[in-house]
Order: structure tokens, then sequence, then C-alpha cells
């Protein structure tokens, strides 16, 4: 997926991103990170077709994303939105079923590959005893694995997730970290998401964007974005930074 | 669970049939089952055939009525996620009401279109309360209040249409204030096309209906035209409840009555809630009707207005409990 030189605005209010230009590697993990308001959720509703932006192109698979009608649009690409919402009543399952609308048309339905799709959705969340059990019974991180179950369910080479982790505790954060993980390891999915945390986004990514005031300010391999002037710049605090055996790099804030 | 929706379905279609042959027998003629019966099949009792033309096309209206404005209701809410979206309350009805009244006096030969000319005037409402209340999405109160203020425009000027100078000389008032006396088989024939075919539509589009429960950035993301669904469904109400208005003038508050009834007892899945809602807004209007003539015989009270009796207060409990909602959250 390449972005080249995009840019974005809410009717009249200024640029929300303004001259982007990237690449997404393939068959790696991205997240997009920087402080509060940057753009990064911007930035990946852009990529996610669901904002238009205002100038320039974004291509994925040497195809201009406007020109996929919508449903091969979603064969290709599935996004975790946050703070999404569903019917109370509404089953696990049949709402993991709506993962495979985008194979659906008005004759052809393929039965046998629909429920496969949607038992490696259930399989690989872990949701197999909630899988009859009402929305409103589950808990948050159950409900956001079913989010993403859903979006597994379409069976995309591409997943997006915009904060995956915001909400949830720590052992849920894991959670669906580990489980984007595993994704991207076995079956080589492409993965962009936005975390906040930045030493979740050191440990679980290969390669980092940084936006800030709507730019994208430094792109790189993870261990090349993260140093201690980078972490002044973005974030105006400053840091130590820590490699360990165990932990791998991370990072301390110290002081403003 | 499932039991239960199974029941509540079958227990309102009991009391509809109930609540039907009763209607059939009561009011200033009365007969017994067995007289009704025999006399519809072999027409040769005088009471029947009096029943025949002026009873039974009331009734039939009236359950038409009241399952269009419910399932009117029902896909207002689906489309604008919103509990307390009703035709009567957004000024649907009104608008429908402006433009089948203006239509009906400059043509009056098109009287089997009139639900045509209705929907022009729902459609333009349904789009202004839309466009107007429509802010990166719809806050629920903004959606109501702005709905009441173009529900006092389309009145005024219905009610300015029909003034002319004094209310004497004008023959359609007794249109707008919905008795469903004085019906006949050809206004039963217009309600039952085109709310039939409404509703037929309404029913197929419960899939749908579905996916707009989900916010709309996750419909899109698994290809669904979401616009274009709201703009469809928007249209199988608007036609729902403009036929109902043409036919039996304005009745409010059936639309979130009876779908919220449905919520509690079948669910939010729409493939149950829009053939409930259609059996239970059947049900609730024939009720008021058949209690509006009987009560007080000879005299009688329309159905419109026993609506808004249990109507009003019923949207302030619902407005209420929202708030509680919020409070906890």
């Amino acid at each position: 997926m390449k972005l080249d030189n995009i840019s974005f605005s809410y009717k009249g209010t200024g640029n929300q991103l303004s001259n982007i230009s990237a690449e997404i590697i393939k068959g790696k993990i991205t997240t997009i990170i920087g402080p509060n308001g940057s753009g990064k959720s911007t930035l990946l509703g852009v990529m996610s077709r669901n904002l238009a932006p205002s100038q320039g192109s974004i291509i994925m698979d040497g195809k201009a994303i406007q020109e996929y009608n919508a449903k091969d649009f979603a064969k290709k690409l599935a996004m975790v939105h946050q703070e999404n919402g569903a019917p109370n009543d509404l089953i696990v399952e049949k709402l993991i079923h709506y993962g495979r609308i985008p194979y659906r048309s008005f004759l052809k339905q393929d039965k046998d590959k629909d429920e496969q799709a949607i038992e490696f959705a259930i399989a690989r969340t872990n949701l197999g005893d909630k899988r009859h059990a009402p929305f409103q019974q589950l808990s948050g991180g159950e409900r956001q694995r079913v989010w993403l179950a859903l979006a597994l369910a379409q069976r995309t080479p591409i997943l997006f997730l915009d904060e995956p982790t915001t909400y949830l505790d720590i052992y849920y954060q894991l959670e669906i970290l580990e489980l984007v993980k595993q994704l991207n390891e076995e079956f080589n999915m492409t993965i962009v998401m936005v975390l906040h945390d930045i030493n979740q986004a050191i440990r679980y990514s290969d390669y980092l964007m940084v936006m800030k005031h709507g730019e994208l300010v430094m792109q790189g391999a993870t261990e090349d974005v993260i140093s201690k002037k980078s972490m002044k710049e973005i974030y105006n605090v400053d840091v130590v930074l820590k490699n360990d055996q165990e932990t791998g790099l991370y990072v301390i804030p110290i002081a403003k | 669970m499932r039991n239960r929706k199974i029941i509540s379905f079958i227990v309102t279609l009991i009391l509809l049939i109930a609540v039907l042959l009763f209607s059939m027998m009561a009011g200033s003629i009365r007969v017994s089952f067995g007289e009704l019966i025999q006399g519809l099949f072999t027409g040769n009792n005088e009471d029947v055939i009096v029943i025949k033309d002026l009873r039974m096309p009331r009734i039939i209206i009236a359950m038409f009525a009241g399952a269009a404005l419910a399932v009117a209701g029902v896909l207002l809410q689906a489309i604008m996620r919103n509990p307390l979206a009703d035709s009567g309350i957004i000024g649907i009805s009104s608008g429908a009401q402006f433009t089948y009244i203006f239509g009906v006096t400059l043509f009056p030969t098109l009287f089997f279109w009139s639900p045509l000319f209705a929907f022009i005037g729902g459609g333009i409402a349904c789009f202004l309360v839309f466009s107007l209340s429509w802010k990166s999405g719809l806050h629920p109160l903004r959606l109501i209040l702005i709905g009441v203020a173009i529900n006092a425009v389309f009145t005024g000027l219905t009610e300015s249409f029909n003034f002319r100078g004094s209310y004497s000389v004008t023959s359609i008032s007794s249109a707008t204030t919905s008795t469903l006396s004085m019906k006949t088989w050809n206004d039963v024939e217009i309600m039952v096309i085109f709310g039939g075919i409404g509703l037929v539509l309404a029913f197929l589009t419960f899939a749908s209906c579905n996916l707009l429960a989900l916010q709309d950035k996750t419909a899109k993301s698994l290809g669904v035209p979401v616009m274009r669904l709201r703009i469809y469904i928007a249209a199988v109400a608007v036609l729902l409840a403009a036929t109902s208005s043409a036919i039996a003038g304005m009745i409010a508050f059936i639309g979130i009555l009876i779908p919220h009834i449905g919520r509690q007892l079948v669910g939010n899945d729409h493939k149950l809630l829009i053939p409930f809602s259609a059996v239970a807004g059947a049900l609730l209007l024939l009720l008021a009707d058949t209690l509006g003539r009987t009560i007080i015989a000879p005299n009688e009270i329309p159905a419109s207005i026993i609506m808004a009796i249990i109507g009003g207060p019923f949207l302030i409990f619902l407005l209420r409990r929202e708030d509680k909602l919020n409070e906890t959250r």
C-alpha cells in the first residue's frame, strides 16, 4: 500500500492531515503513534476509505483505493474500529457472520467457505464458548475480540486496528496484541494499527509512523525511530531508553 | 428466550383476531357471531350488509393504518438509530397531509393516486428533518426538536389551505382530524394496495435494518452501501406513513409505542420486529378505534385523539428513561 501526498480536512477547519507520503510494507506490522489529536486515527480512516482525502492518492495492489467497489475493497482490507456498538441482544456468532457480507451477492453464497471463515475467526479469537451469547453479556476484552473476529471473517490480507487496546485492562491489552502478532506471523497479514502506548508500539511493531500536527514527521523501522531525541521532539518529554534481555527496548519518561 | 418471542407473537395475533371479531359485532347495530358469519357468506342479513358497508371498511383501514404506522416507526428508528423517531412526531405525516390535500383538491379525479401526493410531502419532510439534524450522526433530542418544528410548519400550511377565510367553506377538515368513520371500500382499496406494497417492501428490508444497527463505519468497512440503504428504507417508511395519513388522517405515537414494546418482547432482530410491529400496530389502532366508537356511543372519540392521550405520557416516560440510562453509563 502506497500513500502519495495525502491531505485531508474536515469541512473548513483546516488541514487535519497534510502532504503525507508513505509506504506500508506487506506482511509487516506498522504502528502509527503520536500525541493526542495528531491525526493518527484520521490517517487510518483515510487509508481505509472511511474518509475521503481532499488531495493525493492511495494505491493498493496497483489500483487506487477509490476505484475498488465497496465489496471488493472489503475482501482486501478489514478494519477494527474504535468505540464500536451493537444491539444488546445480538448473538456473537451472528455478528461475526456479518464479516461474510463482502462475499455475498444476490445470487450466490458459498456456505462452506462462509462456515470455514467463521470457524477460523472464532477459533483464532478464542470465542468458542461465547458464540451463542448475546453481545451485552460480554466483557470489554471479549467485545474487542468479537470485533477482531468480525474483521477476520472477512479473510483479508490487510487488517487495520484503531486503538484496539483503549479501555481494556492490561491483561486484555496484551491478549489482543498477542493475537495480532500471531496473525501476522502465521498468516503473513499486513497490519496497520494506531496505539497510544509507546512501549506496546515498540514491542509489537516492525515499523513506526509518527504523526504530529497532522504531518508524518518520522517513519521507519522501530529501533531507528525510537531515540531520546525523537521522543523529545514528538512528545516533548525527556526519556530514558532501556534495552535488556527480558523486555527488549523500552522507554521510560522521566520529566517534562 | 426464543419461546417467549414466539408466544408474544402468537398472543398478539390472537388478540388482534379477538378485537377484530368484537369490533365487527359491537356498535349501534349488534349481531351475534353466528349471524355475522352467516350474513357475510349468504348476504341476506340486512344488519350484516350495513356492517359490511359501514363498519368493515373502517376496521380494515384501522388495521392497515396501524400496521403501516408502526412499521414506518421501526424503519425510521432503524435508519436514524433513534428510538424516538415517529412519522407523526417528526413531521412526515403532516408533510404528507399537506401535499395530499393540495393534490386531491387540485386533481380530484386522481383520488386513487392520493398516497403518491402524500408521498411527496412526506418525502420532503423526511429529507428536511434528516438533513437539518444530521451533524456527523443524529443526536436524538435534536432530531425530535427539528421534527417538531417541521411538523408545525406543515400543520400550519395545511391549516391555512383549509381555512381560506373561514372553516365553513371547507369540506376536508374531517380528513385532518382523522375520524375513521365514513370510510368506503374505495378507501380500503387504496389503503390495502399502497399499504400492502409498503408492508411487503418493509419486511424485505429486515437484513438491511439489522446492519444499520451497527455503526456506520463498521457497516461501511464490510462493503455495505450505508447511505443508499438509508435512502431506500426511508422511502419505504415514507410510503407507509404517507398512505396511512392520506387515508386515515393524522395519528401520532403508534410509531414509537409499538416498536418500543416490540423490542422488549421480541428483541432487536428486525426479522421478527417488523412483522410483530405490523400485527401489534394493527391491534392497537383497531382497539383505539373500537373503544372510541363504543364507550360513549352514539358519540365517537376519534382514534387519533385516544392515541394522543395514551402516547403523550408514554413519550415522556421514554425520554425520562433515556435520561436515566445516560446517567448510569
